[in-house]
C-alpha cells in the first residue's frame, strides 16, 4: 500500500455514497390516512421546502410524479437528517434540492429550477446566498 | 477506512447475489420483498408475487444473522427487506376466529402493527418482541404515528378520529358545487362500505368495525363539514341526525337500532367531555325553548327552577323584576345552556351573573342546581353569586307531610345498612350525606320491626310544594340587594 491510499480509499467511498446514498427513505404523513408512517424513497423527492397554505407550518416533499408529501419535521431538521446525503442539497432559506433531479436552470433574480417529471420550475430556488456551493456541487 | 468501505461494498453489491431454491431455481436477493416460515419450512416471496414463493434451504435465523445489513426480523415467521418497506399500519387479523382473543392477547395486539411492502400486496405482522429493533432500524421514534406529531393531529389521534383529506377541506370552496360534490363522493365516511371502513376503524386485534369509532369520526366530519359551510346543518333535533346516520349504514348493518345510545354517547363524550364542539353548532334545536328568557332590564339576574310546570310562576316573578328566568325540567340540558348562555352573552357582554335557585330539596335539587352552575360556567358565563330561595326550615311541620317525597330506604342490621329496593347502595350513600348536609332531622324517619330491625326512610320536599309568595318575595328583595351591590 502507497501513502495516499486512504486519499484514493476515501474517494472511492464518496463515489460509492453517491451511488447508494446511506439513507434512502424519510418518514412523512402517509396519503392514506389507513397508513400510520409513510417511507417515502428519497430518490424519487425532488425538492423539500417549507408550506403555510392549510392553516399550518409543514414541510412539503414533491417528487417526480408531482406527488405531495408533509412531515412535521422543520426544514433545517430535514436537512439535519439528510446532511449525510449526497444529493441534497440546502440552495435558498426555503429549499432543499436533489441535485441528481435537476433538469435545467435558469438566471433570474437568483435561479429558477427545473426538475425531472414536474413541468413548472421552482421560482427562486438558489439564493446568492448558498449559489457557490450549489455550482459547485452541480458540475 | 478499509472496514467502512468493504461494509459499503457489500450493501452495494449483496443485493446482486443470488439465491437457489430447493428445486435449483436462482432468485436475485434485490428481488426479494421478505421471507417466511411455514410450517417449519422457509420461503423467499419476490416482489410482484402474490403465492408463498420459493422453498429454500436455511431457516430465518441462519438468514438474519446472514443478510442484517439488508433484512430485518418483525417477526417470528417474517424477515423483511429494509428498503421494500414502505409503511406501518395498524394491524389486524386477516383469519376469521382471531375475534375470540383473551384481554391479554387483544391488549399486546393494539401493540403491534403490519408493515407495507413495496412490491407485493402482502401486508407482514410486526410482533412487540421485533417492534424496537424494527424502529431502530428504520429510524422511526413510533410506529404507531409521525414523530414529531402536530398538536392537532395528536390530540385527534387519542380520541381515535381522522381527519379525512383536511389539506382539501382547508382549500375547498364551499361556492363551487363541483369541486364540493367530488370531494364529499370521496370522504364521506357514512358512503365508505363495510371494507373501506374496516381499514379505518377495526378494533384493535379483531376484525370488527370499532362502532364507536365510526361514531366519533362521522360526528367530527359532520361538524367539520358544517363548518366549512359545505354541508347544512340539522333542521330537527339529536335524533335526526342519528336517522340520518343509521339510514345511511342500516343497509350494510353496520350500525343498527341498538347502537342509537352508544352514538349519543360518543356525542356527549366530544361535545361534554372533550369539548371539541357545541350540540348548538350541528344546528340542533332548543326543545326547551319557550322554557327560558332573557330579561329585558336586568338579564343577568337569573331566577332558575327546576320544574318545567312552574314555567308561569317564572315568568310573572321575573317580569316584576325584569331578570332572566328558565325552567329546567330536571336535570339542564347541555343544548338549552348553550343557547341561553349565547343569548344572555348577547345581553350582557362580560357582567357577571346573579344566580336565585329553587329546586326540590333532594339530591337531586342539589345535582340539578350544580349542574346549572358548573354548565354556565362551561358555557364561559362568570357567576358572582348563587341563591337558595327554598329550604327545609321554610316548611312548617304542619305543611312537611303534605309534600314529603320519598328519597332512600334502607334497613339497619347492627352495623350493616342494607338499601330496600327499589333504593340502591349507591343512592343510600348520596342520601345520607345530603341529609348530613341540610341538617333537618324531620327529613329522616325510623321503623322498628320485630326481632331489632330498624328501617329508616330519608325524605325530601318536591318543590310544588314551596309558597308562591314566599319565593317571589325572596327573589324580588334578592334582585333588590343585587342592585344596592
Amino acid at each position: 500500500m502507497k501513502r495516499d491510499d486512504n486519499a484514493v480509499l476515501e474517494k472511492i467511498l464518496e463515489r460509492l455514497t453517491n451511488i447508494d446514498p446511506p439513507i434512502k427513505r424519510l418518514a412523512v404523513e402517509s396519503p392514506d390516512p389507513a397508513v400510520a408512517v409513510y417511507l417515502l424513497m428519497l430518490d424519487k423527492v425532488c425538492y423539500i421546502t417549507t408550506k403555510n397554505d392549510a392553516g399550518r407550518t409543514e414541510t412539503l416533499l414533491v417528487t417526480t410524479d408531482g406527488k405531495k408529501y408533509y412531515t412535521n419535521l422543520g426544514l433545517s431538521e430535514v436537512e439535519k437528517k439528510l446532511k449525510e446525503h449526497p444529493h441534497f442539497l440546502k440552495t435558498s432559506k426555503f429549499y432543499l434540492v436533489n441535485l441528481t433531479k435537476i433538469r435545467g436552470l435558469r438566471v433570474s433574480n437568483a435561479r429558477d429550477l427545473w426538475f425531472e417529471g414536474l413541468e413548472k420550475p421552482v421560482i427562486n430556488a438558489v439564493t446568492d446566498t448558498y449559489l457557490a456551493e450549489f455550482e459547485k456541487r452541480l458540475t | 477506512m478499509n472496514d467502512e468501505l468493504l461494509e459499503r461494498v457489500e450493501q452495494i453489491t449483496l443485493p446482486r447475489h443470488r439465491f437457489w431454491s430447493k428445486d435449483g431455481k436462482a432468485c436475485k436477493l434485490r428481488d426479494i420483498a421478505f421471507f417466511e416460515t411455514k410450517g417449519g419450512k422457509t420461503f423467499v416471496r419476490l416482489a410482484g408475487q402474490s403465492d408463498l414463493g420459493i422453498e429454500i434451504v436455511p431457516n430465518l435465523n441462519e438468514l438474519e444473522r446472514r443478510l442484517k445489513s439488508l433484512f430485518v426480523r418483525c417477526h417470528r415467521d417474517y424477515l423483511v427487506a429494509v428498503l421494500r418497506i414502505e409503511g406501518v399500519a395498524e394491524r389486524y387479523p386477516e383469519k376469521t376466529g382471531e375475534s375470540d382473543k383473551s384481554h391479554k392477547q387483544t391488549r399486546d395486539a393494539a401493540d403491534e402493527c403490519e408493515l407495507l411492502i413495496e412490491g407485493t400486496v402482502a401486508r407482514v405482522p410486526v410482533t412487540s418482541t421485533y417492534a424496537k429493533k424494527l424502529k431502530k432500524t428504520l429510524g422511526l421514534a413510533s410506529l404507531h404515528h409521525l414523530v414529531p406529531e402536530h398538536p392537532d393531529d395528536k390530540k385527534l389521534r387519542s380520541l381515535g378520529i381522522i381527519d379525512f383529506s383536511w389539506r382539501d377541506l382547508y382549500k375547498l370552496k364551499p361556492n363551487d358545487t363541483d369541486a364540493v360534490e367530488e370531494f364529499k363522493a370521496l370522504w364521506q365516511i357514512v358512503k365508505f362500505g363495510k371494507e373501506r371502513m374496516l381499514r379505518y376503524f377495526r378494533q384493535a386485534g379483531v376484525n370488527q368495525i370499532d362502532k364507536r369509532r365510526l361514531a366519533k369520526n362521522i360526528i367530527w366530519q359532520v361538524w367539520r363539514w358544517i363548518k366549512k359551510g359545505i354541508r347544512k346543518p340539522f333542521t330537527g333535533n339529536i335524533r335526526t341526525f342519528w336517522y340520518e346516520v343509521k339510514n345511511a349504514l342500516g343497509g350494510d348493518e353496520i350500525l343498527e337500532p341498538d347502537d342509537v345510545d352508544m352514538f349519543y354517547d360518543a356525542l356527549r363524550e366530544l361535545i361534554e367531555e372533550r369539548r371539541l364542539f357545541r350540540y348548538k353548532d350541528f344546528g340542533f334545536m332548543d326543545m326547551k325553548k319557550i322554557f327560558h328568557e332573557v330579561g329585558a332590564k336586568r338579564p343577568e339576574i337569573i331566577l332558575v327552577l327546576e320544574k318545567g310546570g312552574q314555567l308561569e310562576m317564572a315568568r310573572d316573578f321575573a317580569a316584576e323584576v325584569g331578570s332572566s328566568f328558565i325552567c329546567l325540567g330536571g336535570e339542564p340540558s347541555v343544548l338549552t345552556m348553550e343557547y341561553f348562555s349565547d343569548d344572555l352573552k348577547a345581553a350582557i357582554g362580560e357582567r357577571e351573573l346573579s344566580l336565585f335557585v329553587m329546586t326540590d330539596i333532594n339530591p337531586s335539587g342539589v345535582s340539578i342546581k350544580n349542574n346549572f352552575v358548573d354548565g354556565m360556567l362551561a358555557q364561559g358565563m362568570k357567576i358572582n353569586r348563587t341563591e337558595i330561595l327554598w329550604e327545609s326550615k321554610d316548611v312548617s311541620d304542619l305543611a312537611l307531610p303534605g309534600g314529603k317525597v320519598k328519597v332512600v330506604r334502607y334497613e339497619v342490621r347492627g352495623s350493616v345498612i342494607v338499601p330496600v329496593k327499589p333504593s340502591t347502595m349507591s343512592q343510600v350513600t348520596k342520601g345520607l350525606k345530603w341529609f348530613e348536609a341540610v341538617g333537618d332531622p324531620r327529613l329522616k324517619t325510623e321503623q322498628e320491626y320485630p326481632g331489632g330491625a330498624r328501617v329508616v326512610t330519608i325524605w325530601g320536599i318536591d318543590s310544588d310544594t314551596a309558597k308562591e309568595s314566599l319565593i317571589r318575595q325572596r327573589f324580588i328583595n334578592g334582585a333588590n340587594q343585587v342592585s344596592r351591590d
